[in-house]
Formats: structure tokens, sequence, C-alpha cells
């Protein structure tokens, strides 16, 4: 019983890094019209950015999560200018495309040039300081409190922006109506240059949350993260926050037990089974989009 | 005769299209400070093509149009919309699923600092809109839309209050109460450019007017002159009086 | 001819063909990724037959087809209902899950990859003339009604399903096909290389072909005759130092591309273009 709580918690940690990147998705969704494929690639970007400051500073960490948040600050609004013209025509499918064209440079870059394509390992002072917590019987690591804690911050935090800041209020508008938030003067530059920074903020975020619940990472996470972010945002319903945070950390959970518990080399299929047939008997999502 | 006011907007020979068909061509008029404008016409004529245009919507093909003697042809939405032009547009264009507080904090964009006192001012104007503070924009009946969606144009004091078609889909009294919010208004010193197809209401209340038809400018004049064209009379007035 | 340029054309036909097949379904307004999944199937299954039960390559070919048909009718039958993204993001999920199977399944080697595939001494001449075939075929379905069909529905599927175009039919139709196109690519693939695992119909390839057709013309079959050669080749003449940034390449190209020239290098304006020209050049002819 203690194990199976242990794997939760572990489980919901892994959601959180995963709610960070869908709801990065569905935030420039909503506000841009495009699918940002690429967030995922430029949240492991962020992780490297992390690891290379931790080498080059013997392990600082106060330094190295501000870093990694600004990298993935950075490489975003670097990739709004590609999405621009596309967001102009709201040719959303090309979005996609275009993201992915990002994702296969960033995972060629960090293939070849960065730490030769091997994968990069964090030391223990980032994956909770080894500290492990312990409640009763059920031991979970401290780096899985600090992911959920986290990302819990982060998403209270997005929220609250939304719903109590002007700026987040034009992003509100602008995924309702675009062009009665025209005539309201909202500038479409400017807030999609917004919109991207914060999304890069998330995909930071969710980087360093990710070095302390996986404790590594290689070229092809960036792959495999963004499929899964786009595959939970169809499921949960495009453009839906709420809907795609809940599927998150469903994930998240689903991805652990299925491993404890499931002939491990199955996980995958069923996963993804249930998911695209989930998809295809409800193309709006679970929770209903807002496209 | 009327002292001279300060020319708020002028428009000059401008030619604009808003889709493929040129709806508008060669239009000059000008709203000074102070005034209520009404543009007359037909649906479809090029009224609210114009409006469109001087919000720097729909392209300007050619011509000119000057706000405060700037010239602000081919700017951008949200650069004339901070200078102080704001719109009530067709068919109230609220967010329905935000609540009436927030769509006029929207209203207020780019309104620096503390917006407080400009939100009082307008539940003092509209109260009904108080009491209906925290409800979804959609819920609200058709007249009390119509008067948040003039609330939320007004939040940031503009210089130029521009209104398309408000009273679209308006029951007659609503419009009415509309009109003579608008009246009251302009005795406050509001410059109002008012485009209406009710244009017996609209002429009892403007300064001036322009008729349009089919994208020119047919007829211009004060709301007297107008009301005593026959052509007016007949066309857009339901004949002999 | 030496073996590398061997290799070099018959990938090339792979490639031609992988893109047709994505195209097929795209005509329609489908982004599927159901010939991957096939080609997987197909890869694996001819050269399972022909290795350990001595299938003849024809035979085996055939069977792959047949196979191919009844792989891609399943999903077919889910995915003519859904559209544009969901298409394309789910019948992602295909890939992973054909890679996860053939990765559990030990006589088909898992992930130690599938060795030793009997070599087929006419592939080549046989490969293009499937890339004959099937070219043949693409052409005359785009020249036919099902081609103005699949071109209604790409535009209106609302309005094309109210003039009378089964939109259902044609798209499981099309998908099937565009599966089966991709099994046999499959197997070309398979016998050309003598050795398959199951990461090579992953991702990787989903991105090439998607490039492929985005670049070379997504909306005409023969954006891929131009952007299959080059973006093939282009690893191989370019001095090797910089053929190791092949993918960025892609990848740059392909965001270039969406931005600057929509529809690809062979877009529907050069087509009309040069049809005029030829028409041009018949009455010159004439008089």
């Amino acid at each position: 019983m203690d194990i199976l709580i242990a794997q939760i918690i572990s489980g919901l940690a892994m959601g959180a890094t995963y709610s960070l990147i869908v709801t990065g998705f569905n935030l420039l969704f909503l506000v841009r019209g495009v699918l940002p494929f690429a967030v995922a690639h430029i949240a492991v970007l962020s992780m490297y950015a992390a690891w290379i400051t931790l080498g080059l500073t013997n392990d600082n960490l106060v330094l190295a999560i501000p870093v990694a948040i600004l990298a993935g600050v950075l490489l975003n609004v670097l990739t709004e200018p590609t999405f621009r013209p596309l967001a102009l025509r709201r040719a959303f499918l090309e979005t996609m495309v275009v993201g992915l064209g990002i994702g296969i440079i960033a995972t060629e870059v960090m293939s070849h040039f960065l730490h030769q394509g091997r994968t990069i390992a964090f030391p223990e002072v980032l994956v909770g300081g080894g500290g492990m917590v312990r409640l009763g019987m059920i031991v979970f690591s401290l780096g899985d409190v600090y992911t959920l804690l986290g990302a819990i911050g982060a998403v209270i935090g997005l929220f609250y922006f939304l719903n109590h800041h002007k700026e987040g209020r034009a992003f509100r508008a602008i995924a309702q109506d675009l062009h009665v938030a025209r005539l309201l003067g909202i500038p479409f530059n400017r807030t999609g240059i917004y919109s991207f920074a914060i999304c890069g903020l998330l995909a930071g975020l969710s980087g360093v949350l990710m070095a302390m619940t996986l404790g590594s990472a290689g070229s092809g996470l960036g792959d495999t993260l963004a499929i899964k972010a786009v595959v939970l945002m169809m499921f949960a319903g495009m453009g839906n926050l709420k809907g795609g945070l809940i599927c998150a950390f469903i994930m998240g959970l689903a991805e652990a037990l299925a491993m404890a518990y499931l002939p491990g080399r199955w996980t995958e299929a069923v996963v993804f089974s249930v998911i695209m047939i989930a998809i295809i008997v409800r193309p709006k999502g679970v929770f209903g989009s807002q496209a | 005769m009327a002292q001279k006011r300060g020319n708020i907007l002028k428009v000059e020979n401008l030619s604009a299209s808003y889709g493929r068909v040129s709806a508008i061509r060669q239009v000059s008029l000008e709203v000074n400070e102070g005034e209520l404008v009404a543009l007359i016409g037909a649906n479809g004529a090029g009224k609210s093509t114009l409006i469109s245009a001087v919000l720097g919507i729909a392209p300007a093909k050619s011509g000119t149009i000057r706000f405060m003697g700037q010239d602000i042809t081919g700017k951008s939405t949200d650069s004339i919309v901070a200078s102080g032009i704001s719109v009530v547009p067709e068919g109230r264009g609220l967010l329905p699923l935000m609540t009436v507080l927030e769509n006029l904090q929207l209203g207020a964009y780019h309104v620096k600092g503390d917006i407080t006192r400009y939100l009082e001012r307008a539940f003092d104007r509209f109260p009904v809109l108080a009491e209906r503070k925290s409800q979804p924009a959609g819920t609200l009946s058709g007249g009390q839309q119509q008067m948040l969606a003039l609330a939320r144009a007004l939040m940031s004091s503009p210089k130029l209050l521009m209104m398309d078609e408000p009273s679209l889909g308006l029951a007659p009294l609503a419009v009415n109460e509309l009109f003579e919010m608008i009246d009251d208004l302009k005795k406050e010193g509001q410059t109002i450019l008012l485009s209406e197809q009710n244009a017996r209401k609209a002429l009892q209340y403007a300064d001036r007017g322009y008729v349009f038809e089919v994208g020119n400018i047919m007829l211009e004049g004060t709301a007297q002159e107008l009301t005593g064209n026959p052509h007016v009379r007949y066309a857009y007035l339901g004949g002999t009086e | 001819m030496s073996l590398q340029v061997i290799y070099y054309l018959q990938f090339v036909a792979v490639f031609i063909l992988m893109t047709w097949a994505v195209y097929l379904p795209f005509r329609a307004g489908q982004l599927y990724n159901g010939p991957i999944y096939c080609m997987a199937i197909g890869g694996y299954f001819s050269a399972f037959v022909a290795r350990d039960f001595g299938w003849p390559f024809g035979l085996a070919l055939i069977a792959t087809v047949v196979l191919g048909a009844i792989m891609g009718f399943i999903p077919a039958l889910g995915f003519c209902r859904t559209t544009g993204l969901v298409t394309a993001m789910a019948s992602i999920a295909l890939i992973y899950i054909i890679q996860s199977v053939i990765r559990n399944l030990d006589f088909l080697g898992g992930s130690r990859g599938f060795w030793n595939i009997p070599k087929v001494g006419y592939l080549l001449p046989l490969a293009y003339g499937i890339v004959l075939i099937v070219g043949l075929f693409i052409y005359r379905f785009d020249h036919s009604r099902f081609g103005r069909a699949a071109e209604a529905m790409l535009v209106d599927p609302e309005l094309a399903a109210a003039i009378g175009i089964d939109t259902r039919r044609l798209s499981v139709a099309l998908l099937i096909i565009s599966s089966v196109i991709g099994a046999l690519a499959g197997a070309i693939f398979a016998f050309t290389l003598g050795t398959i695992f199951p990461e090579s119909f992953g991702f990787a390839l989903l991105l090439y072909v998607w490039s492929m057709m985005y670049i070379g013309g997504r909306y005409t079959m023969w954006g891929a005759i131009i952007s299959v050669p080059i973006l093939w080749g282009l690893p191989q003449w370019v001095p090797h130092a910089v053929a190791e940034y092949t993918n960025i390449l892609y990848g740059a190209l392909l965001i270039i591309i969406i931005i600057v020239r929509p529809e690809g290098i062979v877009s529907r304006g050069m087509l009309q273009w040069v049809r005029k020209m030829s028409e041009k050049h018949k009455q010159k002819g004439e008089q």
C-alpha cells in the first residue's frame, strides 16, 4: 500500500511536469492559434542549460534554476517571429509543421552539439538533494515534492495572471474573440510576444522540474514530450486549460502505475491505444475544446 | 452662429474596402469637438466601412484620415485606439463569457494607472451595470448589453466616440433610453460619430449628418437641413411627415 | 552502377512512394500517418515470410499488399471521421503502437532488429516499376471525378457532403490505399537495407516524409518527384562534415517553405503556368 502511495506521488510529480508543458501549448493555442510543437524541446533545452550551468559553476543550484527558466523564455520568444505570419493567416495545421521543423532543429542540436549527444544526468543536489521523505512507511523523494509544489505554484500564478492582470485579461479576450480584441485596441504583436514569453517561462520551469524528477535527459526527450503534450491536449480538448492540467496529472499517474504493474514492454502501446481510441471517439476532447 | 470648434476627425478623399468589394470611394467628412455627427444610409452603403477604416481595420486604398491633426492613415488599430478613439461596435462586440466588470476593465486597456475612478464613473452613469458587475456579459438583456458596450467604450475617456448601429436589435423603449444617454453624453461635451439606420432618431439628436449611398456621400448638412431635404425624407424618414 | 548509387535510387523510390502515400489522403484534407505504420508492417511482414518461410519476393509483395489493406482498413474506419490535427496526431499513436508491438515480438527480433533479409536481385527495376504503377494510379485519380471530389472535401467538407459526395467512403478508400502504398514501400525498404529495426519506422521517418511532402509541393504528386531526390541526395553529395547537419537543414527548409512559399516548390500556380506553356506550344505546333 505504501509503495502504491509512493508511486502515486511519483506519478503525480511526473504529471506535474507534463502539466506545465501542456498549459504552455494550450496558452499559445488560445492566444495565437498556433500549435507550438517545439515548446517541449525548449523545455528539454532548458534542462541542458541548467546542466551546463551546474557544470560551470560547480553545482550552483541557485544560479542554475533562473538560467534554465531564462533560457526557456528567450528560446521561445525567439521562435515567435516564425509563427507570426501563420498566426495572421490562421493556418493552424501549418503551425504544427513549423513547430515540428523547429523541433527537428532542436533535437539535432542536442544530439550533435550538446554533450556530444549523450544523455545528461543531474547530480544529487538537484534531485531533491537525494533527500527522501518518510511518512510512516511511505518513502518518496524530496525532488517529487518540490516538483509538485513548483508546478502548483506556477499554475496558480498563471491563473491569477489571466484573471486579475490587464495583460492576462487581454490574452483571454484574444482567445475568445480576436476581432473584438482588436477593436479594443489590444496589440496583436505585443501580446503575441508576451504569450510566447510566458509559455517559455512555463517550459523553462518544466525543464527544472523534469531535472528533479527524471534526473536525466537525452536528445530524444523533446520529441517524446511533444507528442505526449499534443496528444494530451487533444484528449482533454484543445485550448482547455483546466482539462489539460487534469489530464496531464492523470497521464503521469497512469504511466507510473502502468510501469509498476503492467509487463513493462507493453505500457506504451496500451497507453497510446487508449488515448488514440478516446480521441477518435471524442474528437473534441474529453473536456471539450475551445477551438 | 456656433463658435469655431476644434477639429477632431478629418477624413479626406478616403477610399477603402472591407473584403474584396470596394466599399467606400472618395469619402470626405469631418467631426468637430463636441459635435454629434450622424452617418445615415442603408445597410451596406459604406457607413461601417468608414468606421472600420478610421480604426485601421479596413485598409485605406487612398486618401487620408486625420485625428486631432495627426495623420493616422495606415496606422495599427492599437495605436489608433491608444490615441483616443474608441468604438461601440455593431452588434455590441462584447465578450459574453467575461463578466461585466471584466468587459469594462478591457475598455480601459490603454489607460495607465489605477482605473478605479473610471469604473466608479461608469457605474454611476449606468447603475444597472453596477448591480450586475459579476455577471457574465452574455446574460444581460439587449438594452443592458448596449449600455455595457457604451460604458466600455467610455472607459478610456476617448476624444472621439464612434458608434456603429447601436439601435440595431433593440426594443423601442431601449432605443429611446439609448438616445437619451447619447444626448446626455453630448451635453457633457463628448464628440460622437454615430452610424445609424434609424435616420429619424439619429437626426433628431445630431448636429450634422452625412448621407451614404453605394459607397459615396450623397448629401451632407446640418441635421435640420437633412431633415428638410425631400430625398432624405422620402428614402430615410418614411415619406411625408 | 556503384552500390551507393543503387542504394540512393532505391531509397528515393521508397520515399517517393511514402510521400505519395501521405499525399493521397491529404488531397482530401487528412494528414494521415497510417502509411508509416503500414510501412513497418509491410517491411517486417515481407522480411519475415521471405527469410523464415522462404517465400519468393513476388509472393511476399502480394501478401504484403493484402495485409496492408487489412491493417489499413481497421484504423481507417475510425480516422475517416476525424479531421485535421486530430487525424495527424492520433495517427502518430499508430506508429508508437506498432513499434511497441514489434519490440515485444521476439520472432521479429524485437529491439535487436531483424537481420539477414534475403537479397533480391532485381529490386531496383522492380521498385521503379512499382513507383510507375502507383504514380500512374495517382495521376489517374487526380484527374478523375474522385480527385475532384477529394479536392472539394479539402476546400469545404460540409459543402462536399451536401452536394452528394460520399465523404466517408472516399475517405476510407484513400486511407486504405495510402496504407497499401506504405506497406509496399516498407517491403522495398526492408529488402534494400537487409536489416530493419523498430526505430527505423519511427518519428524520424515521419519527419522526413512530412518534410518531403511539404517542401516538394503538398497539392500535387509532382512535388515528391522534385523534393525526394534532392532532399535525400543532399547528404550524399555534400562534403561529409556538412552532412551531419542534414536534419537541421530539413527542419530549416520546412520552416522557410511554410512561411515563404506555403504550397511547396511545385505549387498549383506553377502547374497552371506549365499547363499554359504547353498549350501555347501545342497551338504553335498546330499552326
